[in-house]
């Protein structure tokens, strides 16, 4: 769309209306709700507070004015009237606040009511002042405490007076951040306004200007004489003046040129007259030419006559040349005769016929010549020129220059020279050959055009002939190859002589795909395959057709693929789908002795060691590959010699010649085998290193536990037997002093049994703690640390060790061997009454056990308060053999079996840590389920 | 000689046993009240220490190893008050670790449990009443 500049102007008077139209809305929308502000959110707050200020002083007022008046000092009418009047102004002054205030109502209405009562009072007073005199009046408001009620007033209008005040302070506040941000508001529409206007004045002079700049170039090229359709508008009237001025201008050079041309038209039309005159003259000679023409056809009939003559008698002579004519018309042979002085030809009808171009019997030798091909010509020139010299007969092919088709003609001729010996004139014969030189030349082309070098080969082995594959095979010319010897095309002398065996093969028919190596003329080697033929089985002496092929890249490519097969150490092999070997790589003929000549064709079988081997297994291995999955699997494979070996073997279906095929690699994994073995075997002598090692620890272990166990019992024993030792004495006494009666035995008896069935007991515990479990089974842990607890009471109790125990239940129950469970809880319990024993004194040695289950985990801590492990100890007290204590004490295996057992026979974990001045350990099992017990 | 004539001789003496053992200190008082003419008897070494000064007894037999206070411990403290205390020691077992300990105190010990032949005899050793 076009925008007129005009338009442009308009547009744009009316976006700046529009601006200023909206820039003066927005102040006065502005200007108002600035007022409204101050208003609604600055006045009324703060008349409400002045109000209330007024008011409170009112107040105080009136009772100064009443009190005076009811001392009687002032005149009581007057005062009257001005409490009245300031009783109007504290109505007023009420009304505003009540209207206005924005704080609680009953604010309002304790004014109101204290107001209302302080107000009655004093009325009350001034009417007793008036009837009764003042100091009733006074005695009456001290009675009613109307200076109590005042002060109450006075202090409830503050409190309007206070919160109006804050009002007014706050919306204050409020109304100046209003007012700053109103203000900023403005200045940035303002900018933005300036902005806009801004950018629309740039847009507009950027097209006022591209408007002019197309004026312009208008100009220019009305200037250049072209008639523009340019639309002028009334407002580029000045422009318009421009095209005005321009236009005159042109039109006085149009003007010019008209005069000049109409100048030259009076010329031509001057010289045109000139020219018919001269048209007249030339007609009239042209006439008189014509005249004359008449005259020299009859002279030419005359000559005709003439002619006729000649030719009757001539006839004779051709009759008798007819039958010669017939019989080369029927060859299709022609003849001819050059007449050297004469420099003419003389042509039968049938040479005519077959040249074409001849319709005059005869021609110099210039005209055969342009008959004759260009590029024979020199050639058919040299040849008469060589035969008039030398005075021999001659042969030769040529080829006409016709156009469309050219004939190939077989020229012979011989010269004829006269009584002198000079040659008079030339005779031969024409023949047309051309379809005979097209049989030729499509075999020349069958074997130029050939992909093969062809050689015809003479006895003695020299080239007879090449094709041009030939030449551009080996980069030769024609004439180099030959006549010469193959011995050029041979790579040395050697390979030439060896090649004279392939001679002595022809007679049985030929031979083919021989491959060898050529040279070419570069000197570079390459790959033929090799094919011969004699012409003659018979007679070798007739020739040979040798065929090469270059081979290079196939040899080199077979070459490559065939060393790269064999480099690969694995054994490869390809067999058909029933199983018959089709190729083998040298790694096949290393891993089993046979070679290609001796397993192609054979079945795979061959490999298979079937005393070992599940056959139908690796049939269907073989099957499975087949169907397209490949397979990998290890069998026992044979050599030759029959020895066997593990061999594994990749097998996949695969292409070999186009052919569908099963490709194998395969590996002889005799020496894996072995290794695995050896391995195996390692595993084991470790494996059964480690478990003598350990058990040699649980011997040792419970040697150790053995001997503290006897320690035990001595404790437990040496009560019972000193016992029994007394009562013993005292039974032995009674009789020395034959003091003895039925109630002493009876208690001797008694004594003595209690004892010994306390000690049988004891000796029990011992030695079901020493049998072997047989079986894991489902125990209490609260029972099971019960049992151990007893085991060890004594000898806790002689180092006045005190254990304590904390079980939270005793259901809970775990599952395993429960005396090695047992044994652990010992040994722990036996490292803290050794460190007990060496840390603390006698009346402080604390142990305590506890119990405590939670989410199927039971956690046992046996804590004693020793003062804790040392801590460049704490990692290895569980290694076995570690002691901190005289050799005499410790074995060092203690913390290490409860280690094992808590965490090898029974899962769980110990572990031990400082705390509340001594070493806590910490055994977490998990409690068993029921199922676990019956599997 | 018989058990009359140890009687004879011991019932001029007064003895203090020390046992942790309730059912010994209890038996042995039952058996030996016969030959001595007050026996006395204490649970502990502190107890052991109350009777001595409460009762001055001419022999204490007490037993070693004992909670709270051993056998030594009460020996040493009773002998700073009365250098004349006669004592008898009887061990339950490594009686070997305190040989040095009893040497402070005559070296007068007996191995738990007591043949009480030996132990009469002991007794008239330390009382000297043996001839």
């Amino acid at each position: 769309m076009r925008l007129s500049v005009k338009s442009i102007n308009y547009i744009l008077s009316i976006f700046m209306l529009f601006i200023f139209g909206l820039f003066f809305l927005f102040s006065l929308l502005h200007d108002k709700s600035t007022i409204a502000i101050v208003d609604d959110f600055y006045e009324h707050p703060f008349k409400v507070s002045m109000a209330a200020v007024r008011m409170r002083s009112d107040f105080r007022t009136m009772w100064e004015i009443s009190t005076s008046d009811v001392a009687g000092e002032v005149d009581t009418a007057n005062t009257k009237l001005e409490l009245k009047s300031l009783e109007n102004d504290i109505l007023a002054e009420m009304d505003v606040v009540k209207n206005r205030y924005l704080g609680p109502k009953e604010d309002i209405e304790n004014v109101f009511n204290s107001y209302d009562q302080y107000r009655t009072l004093l009325h009350t007073a001034m009417d007793i002042n008036e009837k009764k005199g003042n100091k009733e009046a006074l005695k009456y408001l001290e009675e009613n405490e109307a200076k109590e009620k005042l002060r109450e007033l006075v202090e409830n209008s503050s409190v309007i007076v206070n919160y109006a005040q804050n009002k007014a302070i706050f919306f204050r506040a409020k109304a100046d951040s209003q007012l700053e941000s109103y203000i900023y508001t403005s200045l940035v529409i303002c900018l933005v306004v300036v902005g806009l206007f801004l950018a629309a004045a740039f847009f507009a002079m950027r097209y006022i200007n591209k408007r002019f700049a197309e004026i312009h170039d208008a100009l220019l090229q009305v200037d250049n004489g072209k008639l523009v359709d340019i639309e002028v508008r009334k407002y580029d009237i000045k422009e318009f003046a421009d095209i005005k001025a321009s236009i005159a201008q042109m039109a006085e050079r149009l003007e010019g040129s008209y005069k000049t041309i109409s100048e030259q038209a009076v010329e031509l039309e001057v010289s045109l007259e000139q020219a018919r005159e001269a048209n007249e003259r030339m007609m009239e000679q042209s006439r008189e030419i014509e005249e004359t023409n008449v005259e020299l056809e009859s002279v030419n009939e005359e000559l005709s006559a003439t002619n006729a003559a000649i030719r009757d008698q001539a006839r004779e002579l051709h009759e008798s040349e007819d039958r010669l004519r017939e019989s080369q018309q029927i060859a299709k042979i022609g003849s001819w005769t050059y007449f050297v002085e004469d420099d003419r030809f003389e042509v039968s009808d049938v040479a005519s016929d077959i040249i074409g171009g001849f319709d005059e019997y005869y021609a110099a030798f210039s005209d055969a010549e342009l008959l004759v091909r260009e590029g024979d010509r020199k050639f058919f020139r040299d040849t008469f020129g060589a035969a008039i010299t030398s005075k021999e007969p001659f042969y030769m092919t040529v080829a006409t220059s016709s156009q469309e088709e050219p004939k190939y003609l077989s020229i012979r001729g011989k010269c004829v020279c006269d009584d002198t010996g000079k040659v008079a004139s030339m005779v031969g014969t024409l023949q047309d050959i051309t379809q005979i030189q097209k049989a030729n030349e499509l075999q020349n082309a069958l074997i130029n055009n050939n992909a093969m070098c062809i050689f015809l080969a003479s006895q003695d082995r020299k080239i007879m002939k090449a094709n041009e594959r030939g030449c551009e095979m080996f980069g030769y010319d024609r004439t180099e190859l030959e006549g010469a010897d193959f011995s050029l095309i041979h790579t040395d002398m050697e390979s030439f002589l060896a090649f004279a065996n392939e001679y002595s093969k022809l007679r049985d028919g030929g031979l083919t795909n021989i491959r060898y190596r050529m040279r070419k003329k570069d000197g570079s080697i390459f790959w033929c395959s090799v094919s011969g033929a004699p012409l003659d089985t018979s007679d070798l002496s007739k020739g040979v057709i040798w065929t090469l092929l270059d081979i290079d890249d196939t040899v080199l490519l077979e070459g490559s693929y065939k060393d790269f097969f064999n480099s690969i150490q694995y054994s490869m092999y390809v067999l058909d789908l029933d199983k018959n070997f089709i190729e083998i790589n040298s790694g096949f003929t290393a891993m089993h002795g046979f070679g290609a000549e001796e397993i192609i064709g054979k079945n795979v079988i061959e490999i298979i060691d079937c005393s070992k081997n599940d056959i139908e297994q690796i049939n269907r291995y073989y099957d499975l590959a087949i169907s397209g999955e490949p397979q990998t699997f290890e069998f026992w494979s044979v050599d030759k010699n029959g020895k066997s070996f593990p061999k594994e073997v990749s097998i996949a279906r695969g292409k070999f010649v186009y052919k569908d095929a099963i490709v194998t690699i395969g590996l002889d994994i005799t020496r894996q085998k072995q290794l695995e073995e050896n391995l195996q075997t390692l595993v084991d002598e470790e494996t059964r290193k480690r478990m003598e090692r350990e058990h040699m620890l649980v011997q040792q272990s419970r040697l150790a536990i053995m001997g503290e166990m006897i320690s035990n019992i001595a404790h437990q024993w040496r009560q019972p037997l000193n016992q029994i030792s007394v009562l013993k004495d005292g039974l032995v006494d009674d009789y020395y002093f034959k003091d003895l009666n039925d109630a002493k035995m009876e208690h001797f008896n008694s004594s003595v049994t209690e004892n010994l069935r306390y000690m049988s007991v004891t000796i029990d515990d011992f030695r079901n703690f020493f049998r072997p479990d047989k079986d894991k089974t489902e125990f209490s842990v609260v029972e099971s640390i019960n049992q151990a607890v007893s085991l060890v009471k004594d000898s806790m109790q002689s180092l006045d060790i005190d254990i304590s125990k904390k079980f939270d239940s005793a259901d809970m129950r775990i599952f395993g061997y429960q005396n090695e469970f047992a044994q652990a809880i010992i040994n722990i319990l036996s490292n803290a009454r050794d460190a007990l024993k060496a840390n603390n004194d006698a009346d402080n040695r604390q142990i305590e056990i506890g119990v405590h289950g939670q989410g199927g985990v039971v956690s046992i801590t046996i804590q004693d308060n020793a003062g804790g492990i040392k801590s460049d100890v704490v990692d290895r007290i569980f290694d076995p053999y570690f002691t901190t204590k005289h050799k005499s004490q410790g074995t060092g295996l203690g913390l290490y079996m409860s280690k094992m057992i808590i965490e090898q026979n029974l899962g769980g974990k110990l572990t031990v840590a400082n705390k509340n001045n001594g070493a806590c350990f910490l055994i977490e099992l998990a409690i068993s389920k029921t199922g676990e017990t019956n599997g | 000689m018989d058990r009359a004539e140890y009687a004879r001789i011991m019932s001029k003496y007064t003895v203090l046993f020390v046992d942790d053992d309730d059912g010994i200190t209890e038996n042995l008082a039952r058996v030996y009240k016969r030959y001595f003419k007050e026996v006395y008897t204490a649970a502990n070494g502190l107890l052991g220490i109350e009777q001595y000064e409460k009762y001055k007894p001419d022999l204490v037999i007490t037993d070693v190893t004992m909670p709270k206070c051993d056998g030594i411990k009460m020996a040493t403290e009773i002998k700073k008050a009365d250098p004349e205390l006669k004592v008898i020691f009887s061990s339950g077992h490594n009686e070997e670790d305190f040989i040095k300990e009893f040497e402070k105190f005559g070296g007068f010990y007996l191995t738990k449990p007591m043949d009480m032949a030996t132990l009469l005899n002991l007794i008239l050793v330390v009382l000297k009443e043996e001839q």
